[in-house]
């Protein structure tokens, strides 16, 4: 098992130029990109493809990586994830109007359970908590399945305007709960 | 605290949106292109992609196909070593005009500025006009991407008497790939592979080595290039 020191290493030596880091990041790291890109893929071949060309970006973005607001491993699961979403949504593009004049302003929140986060500092755990199940499974499963908003409609019986309207909602109080 | 700064809500949420994975495609490529202008919404992104990362750590790993990393070695690091001692061959330089030689320095150059090359369509084609001011070989090469070949018209010179001339591809910073002979005949085709093909649509320069008969031995340029051309999209 790599730290995240050494992750961090082989990625300062892939900014370098150095060929020979390149397969060792590789070990360490490809079986969980390979995870979370069949996760969101759904379809090894595409997911295999997909791995090749998220390694030909960390290459050339080696050198882009700054420690501090991600960890080494997160930062290449976010490129990953980025390129992932990026092959399903040009697959099958679809638009998704606003139902209306979305009101950014005051989310619900519960007070007691408020107080309790900001005890715990605001992680995104904690904070899903805060949102009722439905909404903060929405979330996740935006995030980790990569359903679009089509998909989400469907799964919770509702129209794809209001779906999105919905989501956004949860992601204000979420932002209202991580920078509490 | 937060990088949020003077971007405002509607920006930020579709940021979040951006995020999770859900905003529509449409927006998600006008943002993208925003965001490659714009340092501060890369860095409120950065952090929503952060904060939301977390979520990430319930997907268990799942081990590749072998073959993989060798797939991904091949695509970045193809025979660096031996193009190496081609491009700093003085033979290669000697064989370029200065005009020549200033124009593959400039598109050389772009090409290290944009590492993230674009595929085309498929309904596009490809044209390069190969020339060089010591030789009067003159050859057209035109791409179908449709039927990934290269078209070939000879329209001046020739092979020297049991040498050939040979066909490469340069895309970046890759060591040149050879397409195969030169045809006999004045024109002609060659059926290039995937790997080739998507080199070729990479912005990439074509040149013509002279060769012992048969073609290289060492899957490099072991001759003078003769001319060179850069692709271009007509």
């Amino acid at each position: 098992m790599s730290s995240p020191q050494d992750i961090e290493r082989l990625i300062a030596r892939c900014a370098l130029n150095d060929q020979s880091a390149l397969s060792p990041l590789y070990k360490a790291t490809s079986a969980k990109l390979f995870g979370v890109l069949l996760r969101i893929l759904n379809n090894r071949s595409d997911a295999e493809d997909a791995l090749q060309d998220v390694y030909v970006k960390i290459w050339h973005r080696a050198d882009r990586f700054r420690a501090g607001e991600f960890s080494p491993l997160s930062w290449m699961v976010v490129i990953a994830r980025n390129h992932a979403i990026d092959v399903l949504r040009a697959r099958k593009p679809v638009s998704v109007e606003l139902d209306e004049a979305f009101d950014v302003s005051s989310p619900e929140k519960d007070p007691e359970q408020a107080a309790i986060n900001s005890a715990e500092g605001a992680r995104i755990e904690t904070c899903l908590q805060e949102l009722e199940e439905q909404k903060a499974q929405a979330v996740r499963g935006a995030y980790v399945d990569g359903y679009s908003y089509a998909e989400l409609a469907e799964k919770y019986s509702v129209p794809i305007n209001t779906m999105r309207t919905w989501l956004r909602r949860s992601l204000l109080s979420l932002r209202e709960c991580l920078e509490r | 605290m937060t990088s949020r700064g003077n971007i405002d809500d509607q920006t930020d949420i579709r940021l979040s949106e951006y995020a999770v994975g859900t905003l529509p495609f449409e927006e998600r490529v006008a943002l993208e292109a925003s965001l490659r202008q714009d340092d501060n919404l890369q860095k409120r992104l950065d952090w929503w992609q952060a904060q939301l990362v977390t979520l990430s750590e319930d997907v268990g790993p799942i081990a590749p196909p072998a073959g993989t990393l060798a797939a991904i070695e091949a695509r970045l690091f193809a025979t660096t070593a031996a193009r190496r001692s081609w491009w700093d061959s003085v033979r290669f330089w000697r064989g370029l005009s200065i005009a020549t030689a200033a124009a593959l320095l400039v598109v050389t150059g772009l090409l290290a500025l944009n590492t993230q090359t674009t595929t085309l369509q498929p309904q596009q084609r490809l044209v390069a006009q190969l020339s060089g001011s010591d030789s009067v070989l003159r050859v057209t090469a035109a791409f179908d991407p449709a039927t990934q070949s290269v078209r070939i018209n000879r329209t001046a010179g020739a092979a020297d008497p049991n040498r050939s001339l040979e066909l490469w591809v340069i895309a970046g910073d890759n060591a040149p790939v050879s397409l195969g002979l030169l045809p006999d005949q004045a024109t002609g085709a060659i059926e290039v592979d995937d790997v080739i093909a998507e080199r070729i649509m990479s912005n990439a320069i074509l040149a013509i080595s002279d060769e012992p008969s048969g073609g290289s031995p060492t899957g490099q340029p072991t001759g003078a290039v003769l001319v060179t051309g850069s692709v271009t999209e007509i």
